[in-house]
């Protein structure tokens, strides 16, 4: 048989034509050819017949090449021929059309282009949906915590309101300070608040619920709709009226179908009247917590414990929130409420010094905003780093194809096409990406809005932070896109503009490559490697800040301890059956097996609903300067309480159960207390007064995390229950083995107790005080999640950049390979190269990582902005995947045959 | 021939008409135009081969090597959307066109 393949080569010149389709072009015809002679074979002809019939299909192979070519020679890939088409076909449809048609043309193209190279899309969009579903999630949560703090109210121009004294400490207002401002003040409507849970009686036992204690213009100030029946009154505000609102779910699930207003709900005891339901929407004035209810504060008397605070001008206990008058300004605002407090202080004897701080609630120093939002800002600036990285990849990716396009626009140009066309094009493809991937992102949000929660550590607050995909985020992710799409699309669109147009035609890859378009790539891959650094280095301090927190001595163990709630007063327990019900179980907690030791006490540290409650007090012996009074924290705990959380008793004693025949009330102090108030002094046996009381310290503890993991050391006195009973109290207790099964034993004494009290929260101390790491444990696995993205994305961009450099200087390499260039200076070249921008990459990421950490310094705990091993670390690890990432093409360049090279295009 | 003329107008539309629905290889095209026109019409390789080119490189029609051991690779056409989209019209247009010239023609005969 006849070599066809030969046979056309020989007759067909294709000097034309790309030799890539030369080849094909060739394989094509012969194949056709040989078919034609395999079948005039099977005909029954001979040979030379057959033969002689196969070769009649071309007669004219100088007009079949030139065919050939023309259809051929300006086709540089199948990408290019249906680009080509797709501006024939738009430029043609925008003359017709105008602007929308050539418009939706692109689009049409854009996703054509798209399928065809399925595996640069699905990169593409994966890239981007990963950049741009980061910071759609962490920004519905600053919108949830920060920027829509209060749904279902118009928060707009709601502030937080706080009394600040001269040391900068925040206290609350009390109830007659609130009620003489809300009556002077011309500048905002002035609202208070406080919560509580309580027991609501049912057909089926008590229930827990939350409830708030408002006053009177509470739903008014927030302009909170109610769904039916009337909010609270002035009259309410005034006098003990035992009226409550409702929520829409609490009221769903007891008047399901049915009217609740007028009905009777019994509270702790107490019936109250519904005359409202508050709007499901509505969750509470706490940003991030869900209240079942709502009570006018004159009737707080019967869901709070101890005498009413109500009438005390001197107890300030109630936190405030005001709405601004249009056309005040915060200063404004904050300056008249200074000055009425002021002259309030001073005709009641209170402290004139004080000066009341408004603040926008996003800043609120109380609440979710304080303990978030910090985190959320530095979390929502490293996700924008992410984003930027995902932009520089795919702009590199972008530009290395619109390289490959280039003879395809320069064509266009040539052909007459407005630079400007041919740049819409290039964004639109971009547009077309990154909305799929904008979709793709706020698809996933729904899932990842969750994660916040699940983050939030074992407490006792009703807490229901589910950020929802509302107007804002979806504005957000929109413009987000937006911004994307540009800065992928503008790089190559820009280079599309410049497209030298005699240099692309004649293919000259060389003076294409060089220059500008390698200055651009070589920047994208330093500030990739410069903002991976910016991000590891942050991961890399929260890291190892959160590996402090755990070393961290507390002052207590954590470990082994047993906690337990449970709340007399909702119960209905008077002090002196309380004090004996709490007397008996802990007596026979006691006696479990397996138990070491077990007290009870007010609070626990650490934890995020732990309140916070100092008092002025009067140390014996102190001289307290003017305007600064001598305070401490209180707790109030039992005997055996230092022992069960492990405090060291420094001197003196502890609490005992033999204190119960003293009759003198005696105190505890910390290390804290004694070295503030008596420095150099035996503190045992001193006096303290609180309120109108002295009583005498009997030993002295060590000091311990009360609030916040890095709280300067707090001076603290502890009461004992013995002498002051409260009726909210917390079991601990320790034991040797596992503290989670002693959980249903301890249940069962309190339950033999009294079979109406309820436990509630029962968690361990190890779980509780977590809560104290929230924020670390939040950042660090976020931060190192981008981190880990950002590695990623650097390393695949530096690896693109070098293999592509490589690719576009094969000759260049090769001329050097044949010149006596040995493979090791090859190699040696190009990983120079490649590391050279690498190192820069690194310097420039260094300085903008000791810049950026600065800003973190709060939320660390034992590690420097500026901590060595963490930088050095993270230069390290980036040092390596550079190596990595370079090594693979330097090896490919080294490895070239000098003879190929030369001849490669 | 007669025909070579009319013949010359379209073959770009038998080729997309061989081409809907299935791909098929360059030979393969040529011998069914002579099969399904009883051997009226007829294509040498190399007056077809040109017409496969133009119609890729307008994106009407794409071509694709299929390997299989032992045998020389072969390309086979099939039609692009775009392709689909132009035999559609152009089918429309064919119809018309003919219906109009056989009427005229008739109507001379009348």
């Amino acid at each position: 048989m006849p070599d066809w393949t030969t046979y056309v080569r020989s007759r067909l010149d294709l000097h034309d034509v790309r030799p890539q389709h030369e080849q094909d072009v060739v394989d094509d015809l012969a194949g056709q050819l040989e078919e034609a002679y395999r079948e005039a074979l099977a005909r029954g002809l001979s040979p030379a017949e057959a033969e002689a019939a196969a070769a009649d299909h071309v007669r004219d192979w100088p007009a079949l090449a030139r065919d050939v070519a023309n259809s051929r020679r300006l086709a540089a890939s199948i990408a290019d021929r249906v680009e080509t088409r797709a501006w024939d076909a738009a430029a043609a449809g925008s003359r017709r059309a105008g602007l929308v048609a050539g418009v939706l043309q692109d689009a049409r193209f854009a996703i054509r282009l798209a399928r065809r190279s399925p595996a640069f899309t699905a990169v593409a969009i994966l890239t981007l949906a990963l950049g741009i579903g980061a910071n759609t999630t962490i920004f519905s949560w600053i919108n949830a915590i920060l920027l829509d703090p209060l749904p279902g109210a118009d928060a707009r121009r709601i502030v937080d309101v706080g009394e600040q004294s001269k040391t900068g400490a925040y206290t609350a207002t009390s109830y007659p300070d609130f009620m003489d401002i809300r009556a002077a003040t011309k500048t905002v409507q002035l609202l208070v608040h406080d919560m509580t849970a309580a027991s609501l009686a049912g057909p089926s036992g008590a229930e827990r619920i939350w409830v708030e204690i408002v006053s009177d213009n509470f739903f008014d100030v927030l302009r909170v709709p109610l769904v039916a029946g009337r909010a609270f009154q002035p009259p309410e505000g005034r006098a003990p009226i035992p009226v409550i609102v409702i929520s829409e779910r609490l009221s769903q699930e007891r008047f399901a179908g049915r009217d609740p207003i007028n009905q009777t709900l019994i509270v702790n005891g107490t019936p109250f009247t519904i005359i409202g339901v508050a709007s499901a929407r509505f969750a509470s004035g706490y940003t991030g917590l869900i209240m079942d209810a709502w009570l006018p504060i004159q009737m707080s008397e019967k869901v709070m414990p101890g005498a009413s605070r109500v009438p005390v001008r001197g107890n300030h206990w109630l936190n405030t929130l005001a709405r601004l008058e249009p056309g005040v300004s915060i200063p404004q605002a904050a300056a008249e409420l200074t000055e009425i407090k002021s002259r309030i202080a001073a005709a009641n004897d209170g402290d004139v010094n004080s000066r009341m701080a408004v603040v926008p609630l996003w800043r609120s120093p109380r609440g979710a905003q304080s303990v978030m939002g910090p985190v959320l800002l530095v979390l929502m600036g490293m996700v924008a780093i992410v984003l930027l990285l995902a932009c520089t990849n795919l702009a590199n990716l972008f530009l290395s194809r619109a390289s490959a396009r280039r003879r395809e626009f320069a064509l266009r140009l040539s052909l007459g096409c407005a630079r400007g066309r041919l740049m819409r094009q290039l964004l639109t493809e971009s547009l077309i990406l990154v909305s799929v991937a904008a979709l793709a992102a706020l698809i996933a949000q729904v899932w990842t809005a969750g994660l916040l929660t699940s983050f939030v550590p074992p407490n006792n607050l009703p807490i229901g932070l589910v950020p929802s995909l509302d107007v804002r985020v979806t504005i957000f992710t929109a413009v987000v896109a937006f911004v994307t799409a540009v800065l992928v699309g503008m790089l190559p669109a820009l280079q599309a503009g410049r497209t030298d147009l005699a240099a692309s035609i004649k293919g000259d890859a060389a003076q294409v490559a060089g220059g500008r378009r390698a200055w651009l790539r070589s920047s994208l891959v330093v500030s990739q490697i410069a903002f991976s650094m910016l991000l590891l280095v942050s991961a890399g301090l929260f890291i190892r800040s959160l590996g402090n927190v755990r070393l961290l001595d507390l002052g207590f163990r954590t470990d082994g301890v047993l906690l337990s709630s449970v709340d007399l007063f909702s119960a209905g327990y008077d002090r002196a059956t309380g004090r004996q019900v709490l007397t008996r179980i802990l007596d026979e907690i006691r006696a479990l097996p397996g138990v070491e030791s077990a007290s009870l006490a007010r609070r626990v540290p650490l934890g995020i609903s732990t309140g916070s409650s100092s008092t002025t007090l009067d140390p014996e012996g102190y001289e307290a300067p003017k305007d600064e009074p001598a305070w401490a924290y209180l707790n109030w705990v039992a005997p055996d309480y230092f022992r069960t959380m492990r405090i060291p008793v420094l001197a003196g004693r502890e609490f005992t159960i033999a204190d119960r025949d003293d009759h003198r009330e005696l105190f505890v102090v910390n290390r804290a207390f004694a070295d503030r108030y008596w420095p150099g002094q035996n503190a045992v046996g001193k006096h303290i007064r609180i309120a109108k009381e002295s009583c005498e310290v009997v030993g002295v503890v060590g000091n311990s995390k009360y609030r916040r993991l890095n709280e300067p050391e707090l001076p603290f006195v502890y009461l004992s229950t013995t002498w002051n009973y409260r009726p909210d109290v917390v079991f601990h207790v320790r034991t040797a083995s596992d503290p989670r099964q002693l959980a249903a034993p301890v249940g069962a004494v309190i339950q033999r107790a009294d079979p109406a009290l309820p436990v509630f929260d029962v968690t361990t101390l190890a779980e509780y005080v977590q809560a104290a790491s929230f924020q670390h444990r939040l950042a660090a696995s976020l931060l190192t999640a981008f981190g880990a993205l950002a590695l990623v994305l650097a390393s695949i961009g530096l690896y693109a950049t070098t293999a592509y450099s490589v690719s576009r200087r094969t000759q260049e390499l090769g001329a050097r390979l044949a010149l006596g260039a040995t493979r090791g200076d090859i190699m040696r070249l190009v990983l120079g190269q490649a590391l050279r921008l690498s190192t820069i990459g690194l310097l420039i990421g260094l300085a903008l990582a000791m810049a950026a950490t600065q800003f973190f310094d709060a939320l660390l705990v034992g590690v420097r902005p500026l901590d060595p091993v963490t930088f050095f670390g993270v230069t390290l690890v980036l040092t390596s995947i550079a190596v990595v990432a370079s090594y693979m093409p330097a090896r490919r360049a080294a490895r070239l045959d000098p003879l190929q090279a030369l001849r490669y295009e | 021939m007669a025909h070579d003329e009319l013949k010359k107008g379209s073959t770009e539309l038998l080729i997309l008409a061989l081409l809907d629905g299935r791909p098929r290889h360059g030979y393969e095209i040529g011998k069914l135009i002579e099969a399904r026109s009883a051997g009226r019409l007829t294509f040498r390789i190399g007056s077809l081969y040109p017409v496969l080119c133009r119609l890729e490189d307008r994106g009407l029609i794409t071509g694709r090597w299929r390997e299989r051991t032992g045998e020389r690779r072969r390309r086979f056409y099939r039609l692009t959307a775009d392709g689909r989209d132009v035999l559609r019209s152009q089918r429309t247009a064919w119809e018309e066109f003919s219906d109009a010239v056989n009427q005229i023609l008739r109507n001379r005969h009348a």
